[in-house]
């Protein structure tokens, strides 16, 4: 086919093709069942696409305070498709929370963290921790009024959590937001993010992979996945182009630290979080909130059982339940206290 | 498609599927590429981020037969208070091989340090290499600033 062999002979000849397939292999989740495989192609073609938008949006944005704004009104107004590549940017980001999200439910279902699966599931909760600090350090970088004052609400929220608030000031020097600010959001967001969610991926594919998972992927790709790999990336290309076009963010007036919105909301996946504090007021629902992480990273360690596999019905169930109705209900709390 | 044993007709249909594939797979590369592309075609108010009208100073700190030059990055250039009162924004790179042109104020012309083109405050060749004339701006004055407009 238009002499494909040739070239890829020519290549092999060169450089040997399997060494480079097999560090592709080692970046695929290991796919056990097609439920998996899917959810774990998606993620990645996802990915690939904050990337290549990201990386686009990087070749005319500044970051410092006015040129922010200046450069991100350029990329929206000025440039030909620049509006499309930054809102796919954005729902990407969305997408990607959530598919991060169920992926560890399914961890939590299937009982991959059951039996030496404690790195499997806190390199998952990290990728879902990690998406969400990427669309929150990403949501200050246009510099309008929503970016600023969304991310005073949100950094009043770090602020509120022991030793994570302590530690993420550390990291972006202070909790005000100065120029220093914007561009440690802009390298953590462009830089630090990327990288350790690529390493978490690498990290829990081969945690998966050790553990026995993902046996079957030696057979050769062929056809087939090409083409399934080509639908998923077509259909995930739809939805992002779809929601972008249809919901946009909005992009407002350039940031005033002296004028506050009265219509500034928090990134939704923030609302359970705000809805905590807001019922047990800032301090009690601080500790909980710390809690709540520290359990969901380390419970794995209290797991006994030596062979991974899923958890009793009733347990399943329970807990599913619970955590469900707890986003659902703190998160609607959150929302109507003005989240 | 000649390792393949299989009957005729079925290597027709799976050629036929696999350059389906790679034809809807190309289109859409070529989609992707194009509007890359087009995006990353500079816009037109890149250099000036919205901002066309560059502002050089008040009016009243700037005498008569002064010149001053703007060393703006994109386009660097003189602005010159003749002894007539009128003011003239020229571009301060020589039309031959971008040097930065001096201001001689005895003559009154913009000279060259390179090669020794000189211009006239028209922004015309007197002498010299230069195969072009100078690219002249538009000036104006407003609540006692000038400003000149790059666009």
């Amino acid at each position: 086919m238009f002499g494909w062999r040739k070239w890829i002979d020519w290549v092999d000849h060169r450089l040997d093709r399997r060494a480079i397939t097999a560090l592709i292999r080692g970046f695929g989740l290991p796919a056990t069942d097609r439920r998996s495989a899917v959810l774990g192609m998606l993620i990645i073609i996802l990915l690939i696409m904050q990337i290549v938008t990201g990386l686009l949006l990087a070749f005319y944005y500044h970051p410092a305070p006015r040129a922010a704004y200046a450069s991100t009104l350029l990329i929206i107004r000025d440039t030909h498709f620049g509006w499309y590549i930054h809102q796919m940017h954005v729902w990407g980001s969305h997408l990607l929370i959530v598919l991060f999200a169920v992926h560890v439910l399914g961890l939590f279902v299937y009982g991959a963290y059951r039996g030496r699966g404690e790195i499997v599931w806190i390199t998952g909760v990290g990728l879902v921790l990690l998406s969400m600090q990427g669309a929150l350090t990403g949501n200050l970088l246009p510099w309008d009024q929503q970016a600023y004052w969304s991310t005073v609400r949100t950094l009043e929220i770090i602020r509120a959590i022991p030793l994570w608030g302590t530690v993420l000031s550390f990291l972006v020097g202070g909790l005000a937001i100065t120029p220093a600010l914007l561009i440690r959001f802009y390298v953590v967001h462009t830089i630090f993010i990327p990288f350790l969610l690529w390493a978490c991926i690498y990290l829990h594919a081969a945690a998966l992979r050790r553990l026995g998972y993902g046996a079957r992927t030696d057979t050769p790709y062929g056809t087939m996945p090409a083409l399934q790999a080509l639908i998923r990336g077509l259909l995930v290309f739809g939805i992002v182009l779809t929601l972008g076009t249809l919901f946009p963010t909005r992009f407002i007036e350039e940031a005033d630290p002296f004028t506050t919105p009265s219509d500034i909301r928090l990134p939704w996946f923030l609302w359970p979080a705000y809805g905590v504090l807001e019922t047990l007021t800032h301090r009690i629902g601080g500790w909980v909130l710390f809690l709540v992480l520290l359990v969901l990273l380390l419970f794995p360690f209290a797991d006994r059982t030596r062979q991974p596999q899923p958890p009793g019905k009733s347990v399943t169930w329970g807990v599913l339940g619970a955590v469900v109705i707890a986003l659902i209900t703190f998160g609607y709390i959150g929302y109507i206290r003005g989240g | 498609m000649t390792r393949n044993t299989s009957p005729p007709e079925q290597i027709k249909r799976r050629s036929f599927l696999q350059r389906l594939l790679q034809l809807v797979m190309s289109l859409w590369g070529v989609g992707i590429i194009g509007v890359i592309t087009a995006y990353l075609r500079p816009p037109r108010t890149l250099p000036l981020m919205g901002v066309t009208d560059f502002r050089v100073g008040p009016l009243d700190q700037f005498k008569k037969g002064e010149a001053r030059f703007i060393p703006h990055a994109r386009h660097p250039f003189w602005v010159i208070r003749t002894e007539r009162d009128q003011l003239i924004a020229l571009s301060a790179v020589c039309t031959h091989l971008r040097c930065i042109l001096r201001w001689d104020a005895d003559r009154g012309e913009l000279v060259c340090p390179c090669h020794g083109g000189t211009f006239d405050l028209n922004g015309n060749v007197l002498i010299g290499p230069p195969p072009r004339p100078l690219r002249t701006f538009e000036t104006h004055v407003r609540g006692g600033v000038i400003y000149v407009r790059l666009a």
